[in-house]
């Protein structure tokens, strides 16, 4: 699933129809479309509501194949950066706090990349906001994207999350209109659409590492037979999990014991010599 | 979703992700001249890209990026307590470079770093001035590659060429190369000095497919048998050897093809060999075995002391089975075993 995260709703309307994405139930009173890939929700402006729009998101994305993507619009600081260019952003910058935060950057999309730095005021070219130049050398401003990011990895790995941002202008947001970023978004949709699919199949080849780890159920049903102390319910799991990772079935190597009637152990000391038995067949 | 995705691999060193105190460092731009293609990021400290939460390290190593970073603190440490010594009161190690270009399942580096990315240290004049004021009390005798695999990267940063110059001006120093590569255009580019010890690492095939990316068996003996021939000193390292069903067969088999590879007259020149089980800190171990479900790491070990390892009497018999094939043409003062260290 692509948890997609954006701040308004003119910047969601193009894609919740390109996307054919169904209202859903809101998340908390966040406003949600879905569908069977995609899930996107709406945070509204700003650094706190991208923030913890975040962490009710990424709380959900629980799959190892599940990302966490933001879309929105942002400010050039370089004027000859122009309005209508999509990036990926590699590092995000926070004003407030000066943290910084790196997404991996799997898969490769072939979008340019920028920079972006994020603060809690819309940025005016007439009066430069306090503290942009000691900045990082990025490129880009906007007044989500570290924020939700910086929460999101409270959740979520660098590799499982993805940002996106378009050029709406360069700090001189009077001329700026609900409409005119409608229209924006709408140009980038061939290009968003193909990127958001590359995520899709990007998110799918992740891998679980399957450690073998017997359930809760299954220790607790193998140690009342072992008698199991705490070290030995600790090299009973681990011996299960080589066991698994060997294809040995546990189960079979534990059937003649069942079957002779050897398991349950009488006492402690037996369940060791039993355990130790096990190690030694399967480990020597 | 019905577009059709526009992904392709990334390549190594994608991104590179440059601390902003070193951009200017010549040694930043001879590595940034010989990746052109790689996206630079600037960065405050590598800590910020390398340290992060929750990174995937097996997904990372598919496609490395790279973090060219300044070490700070110390640069040179006493050897450490599981590292083999080969006899060597003044041991150290140094940590050029965080990460391995090598992705082997069961390497400790998985367990150490928090990612899968690659760092390199670029103030290679602050590692010589640290080198320097040991060297001006004892001998020492330096590892140079434990946390990373200096040889395959020698192109990017020269850093093998560097000491060597080095040592030429200090003749109480000992460096060791510790590699997996097929090092050929190294070993021919670099005139051979008592100095400068190449230590192969060899395992058997059964054991090379749980190292990925690196040469096969056969590739790493002829770059040994080319080292030896150029007069280089070499060590072969036996070191960790693996458990692995029918090990015994495996590592019989074994010697055969370094004899059969080498030839008699090629192992009597190797400087010595090294011999040691696979043994692992507990803290390394247990985030080792979250990055895979290999049964050569979830093997049940037993913790002595702190250092978790294949049971004792095992241990033993696979040191001395491999110990024994190679008393055919080495001496016990030439084989060094971890046991004895």
């Amino acid at each position: 699933m692509i948890y997609l995260q954006l701040a308004m709703s003119c910047e969601a309307a193009p894609l919740i129809r390109a996307l054919s994405l169904s209202a859903a139930q809101p998340l908390h009173g966040l406003k949600r479309w879905a569908s069977q890939d995609v899930t996107l929700t709406l945070s509204g402006t700003g650094p706190y509501a991208a923030c913890a729009c975040a962490a009710l998101t990424c709380a959900e994305a629980e799959s190892a194949h599940d990302l966490f993507v933001t879309f929105g619009t942002c400010a050039s600081l370089l004027p000859d950066l122009s309005p209508g260019t999509l990036y990926r952003i590699h590092a995000l910058y926070d004003l407030a706090s000066g943290r910084p935060y790196y997404p991996d950057m799997f898969p490769d999309i072939g979008l340019p990349e920028a920079g972006i730095i994020t603060g809690a005021r819309v940025l005016d070219t007439a009066s430069p906001l306090h503290g942009l130049a000691d900045c990082p050398p990025h490129t880009l401003y906007d007044m989500e994207s570290a924020a939700a990011h910086l929460a999101a990895s409270r959740f979520l790995g660098p590799h499982r999350q993805a940002a996106l941002r378009l050029v709406s202008d360069a700090g001189e947001s009077s001329h700026i209109t609900q409409e005119s970023i409608g229209h924006m978004v709408e140009k980038q949709l061939p290009a968003l659409t193909a990127v958001l699919a590359s995520f899709a199949s990007y998110a799918a080849s992740l891998e679980d590492v399957d450690d073998f780890t017997p359930s809760d159920e299954e220790v607790s049903h193998l140690c009342s037979l072992l008698r199991c102390s705490e070290s030995m319910r600790l090299q009973l799991v681990q011996l299960i999990r080589y066991a698994g990772s060997c294809g040995i079935s546990f189960q079979t190597l534990l059937a003649p014991y069942i079957a002779s009637g050897t398991l349950p152990v009488r006492d402690r000391k037996e369940g060791k010599r039993i355990l130790e038995e096990l190690t030694r067949l399967i480990s020597t | 979703m019905k577009s059709s995705p526009v992904s392709s691999p990334l390549n190594p060193y994608h991104h590179i992700y440059v601390e902003e105190d070193i951009r200017e460092h010549p040694q930043t731009l001879r590595i940034l001249s010989r990746l052109p293609k790689g996206q630079v990021i600037p960065i405050q400290h590598y800590k910020d890209v390398f340290c992060r939460t929750r990174q995937d390290i097996a997904l990372q190593h598919r496609a490395q990026a790279l973090i060219l970073a300044r070490k700070t603190g110390t640069l040179i440490y006493p050897g450490a307590p599981v590292c083999q010594s080969f006899g060597n009161h003044h041991f150290y190690y140094t940590s050029l470079c965080m990460n391995c270009p090598y992705d082997c399942q069961y390497c400790y580096l998985r367990g150490m770093y928090p990612s899968g990315n690659l760092v390199l240290f670029v103030n290679l004049e602050d590692y010589f001035r640290e080198l320097e004021t040991r060297l001006a009390e004892h001998p020492v005798y330096l590892c140079l590659s434990y946390d990373t695999d200096l040889c395959p990267l020698e192109s990017l940063h020269g850093l093998i060429h560097a000491f060597h110059h080095f040592l030429a001006i200090h003749p109480t120093l000992t460096v060791e190369v510790r590699t997996k590569s097929a090092c050929i255009p190294l070993l021919r580019a670099l005139p051979p000095t008592e100095q400068m010890i190449f230590a192969f690492t060899l395992s058997p095939d059964e054991i090379t497919v749980f190292e990925r990316k690196t040469p096969s068996l056969g590739a790493r003996l002829q770059a040994a048998k080319e080292g030896i021939d150029l007069g280089h000193s070499i060590r072969l390292c036996f070191d960790p050897m693996l458990y692995v069903p029918g090990w015994r067969e495996v590592y019989t088999q074994f010697v055969p093809t370094l004899t059969d590879t080498l030839g008699a007259d090629h192992l009597k020149k190797v400087r010595d060999f090294s011999v040691g089980t696979f043994r692992i800190s507990q803290s390394y171990l247990r985030f080792l075995r979250h990055t895979t479900s290999s049964p050569i790491v979830q093997y049940p070990f037993v913790n002595l002391d702190g250092v978790y390892g294949y049971p004792p009497t095992l241990a033993r018999e696979m040191e001395d089975t491999l110990c024994d094939a190679l008393s055919a043409f080495a001496g016990p003062d030439k084989i060094f075993r971890w046991e004895d260290n």
